[in-house]
């Protein structure tokens, strides 16, 4: 039964990309939640979602590249931790090597196979006949690109189930300590991917906005969201306005001529 | 929605192409990316315009497949523009469509502005910090709030963006471009951005010493009599910016995160951090 709904979380995290129109649902935050309502401990899995997505929140899909495998990464790691009383570190330290095994066969897909699919796609494009592309771009392309991911991820769930309890109980005290330290310093690495993402030399400063704020006054971070907001909103009307001084001021250069 | 006269096209067949956006991904390819799946999403349009003319339907169609990338939601804005741009090709027989194709190739840029950067680097990460907040504690609106405040927008731009394109054409997008709403919406979104960051950074990178020095009431301990009174989260400040600074250096996110467990294992071994 277990297997069973986890086969389905797979779909539902897969199904960002052939159903969901990339609406973010295949994110730790979302994923580990769903993993851990499969399994009966919801609360763990929202918990362990949030910090793992912290991890992962500067990884994100752009064009080509497919750095990471979250879905996988999210429902295996969960479901390791949830069976072994563990927390994110454990989900961390098996759903890792999990999402680069499928994400390995995703790739192996999408260089042998996909091209020949799409070669496919267009000569029944070419003859023009509607109903029958239709069937093969969105059911050959979600079967082919997605059901091997959903197959690995439930394989690797009853494996996981057998073998997990066996290889935690091999690892040292300290070892574990270790990881738990690590996967607290996780997010930093995210926060790093986040800045090299967007930072320019004129908005650094607003980072230490946020930092002090949280830093020193103990803002929760729903307060400095708003705080930040406020700011933007009293920028904007600065920005505005000395747009419009500049106009008049050019405005009484001319008068001052006649 | 307001059509044309001469048009096939009625609203139920905007709402097939609408809710077959979701799906575009389902054909991902690394060489055309979402062409297939744009042509996919195009077709109850592309059925209509070319109804009695099977010879345009064919070629509209398989050009249609050709290389295609924008973010998700914003591809039916193009959609939209170039829908009225396939019936005017339907009606005149002089009408050239690699126009479509080269309108289609030049909106990607722009779109995809909005869609990466506004939407998906900046605004879900301003999502994300304030769903973390409620998700850490084991409370569900964390992940529900997630997908609500993140998906709103993109659906109400994906679907007036059909809308907005296919009434208004390519002055839609004139209209977008020269009032450089996307340049300050990315301006001030990234400073929002950069605060929500920082905070997070104070508040989500969990990282104490026990190291102490001395004995007995002389005993100074690292965390909470310096760091903590000089500045409270110097060792997250610092973890982040050494991450920033390999990450800028080009090395690969694999060697930083099995760098961090060696970092963490080792630490712990020692006594330098604790959990």
């Amino acid at each position: 039964m277990q297997t069973f709904l986890i086969f389905l979380v797979a779909i539902f995290g897969y199904a960002e990309y052939f159903l969901f129109g990339r609406g973010q649902t295949y994110r730790p935050i979302v994923m580990c939640a769903v993993t851990g309502l499969a399994l009966g401990d919801f609360k763990a899995g929202i918990i362990i979602g949030a910090q793992m997505e912290l991890a992962f929140i500067g990884v994100q899909e752009i064009g080509l590249s497919t750095p990471q495998d979250m879905v996988s990464a999210s429902i295996i790691g969960t479901a390791i931790a949830i069976r072994t009383n563990g927390s994110f570190s454990t989900a961390i330290a098996f759903g890792l090597p999990i999402s680069m095994l499928v994400l390995f066969v995703q790739n192996l897909v999408y260089i042998l196979i996909s091209p020949l699919f799409v070669q496919k796609c267009e000569d029944i494009a070419g003859k023009g006949e509607t109903k029958k592309f239709s069937r093969w771009a969105f059911w050959g392309g979600t079967l082919l690109h997605f059901g091997p991911s959903i197959i690995l991820v439930t394989v690797t769930f009853v494996l996981g189930n057998y073998f997990a309890k066996t290889i935690m109980s091999f690892i040292p005290k300290f070892v574990q300590d270790g990881l738990v330290i690590a996967s607290g310093i996780l997010p930093a690495f995210g926060f790093a991917m986040l800045l090299e993402m967007i930072m320019k030399k004129d908005v650094f400063p607003f980072f230490f906005v946020g930092f002090l704020m949280a830093a020193y006054l103990k803002i929760p971070i729903i307060g400095i969201a708003f705080f930040g907001v406020v700011i933007v909103a009293i920028m904007y009307f600065r920005d505005e306005q000395n747009k419009n001084n500049q106009k008049e001021e050019v405005s009484t250069d001319e008068d001052d001529d006649f | 929605m307001k059509m044309m006269t001469s048009s096939n096209l009625k609203k139920k067949d905007f709402v097939k192409a609408f809710w077959r956006t979701f799906s575009m991904g389902a054909s991902w390819e690394f060489s055309k990316q979402l062409g297939v799946g744009y042509a996919y999403a195009m077709t109850p349009l592309l059925e209509k315009i070319f109804k009695d003319k099977p010879d345009k339907l064919k070629e509209s169609l398989k050009r249609n497949t050709e290389f295609f990338n924008v973010s998700n939601f914003c591809s039916s804005s193009i959609m939209g523009i170039t829908a009225s741009m396939e019936e005017k090709y339907a009606v005149d027989d002089d009408f050239d469509p690699t126009t479509i194709s080269s309108i289609k190739a030049s909106l990607m840029g722009p779109l995809s502005a909005i869609g990466d950067s506004l939407m998906m680097s900046t605004w879900r990460i301003i999502c994300t910090s304030i769903a973390a907040a409620f998700a850490l504690k084991g409370n569900v609106l964390g992940p529900l709030l997630f997908i609500l405040a993140y998906n709103i927008p993109c659906t109400l731009i994906r679907w007036y963006g059909l809308k907005y394109g296919y009434t208004m054409g390519v002055s839609f997008f004139d209209k977008l471009s020269s009032s450089d709403i996307i340049g300050k919406l990315s301006h001030y979104s990234s400073i929002l951005g950069m605060i929500v960051i920082g905070a997070m950074t104070s508040s989500y990178v969990v990282m104490k010493t026990p190291v102490s020095f001395g004995k007995g009431g002389a005993k100074l301990s690292l965390q909470s009599d310096v760091f903590n009174q000089i500045i409270p989260g110097l060792l997250p400040l610092v973890a982040t910016f050494i991450m920033y600074k390999l990450l800028k250096k080009g090395v690969s996110v694999g060697w930083i995160i099995l760098g961090t467990f060696v970092l963490g294992v080792i630490c712990s071994y020692f006594h330098l951090l604790s959990v």
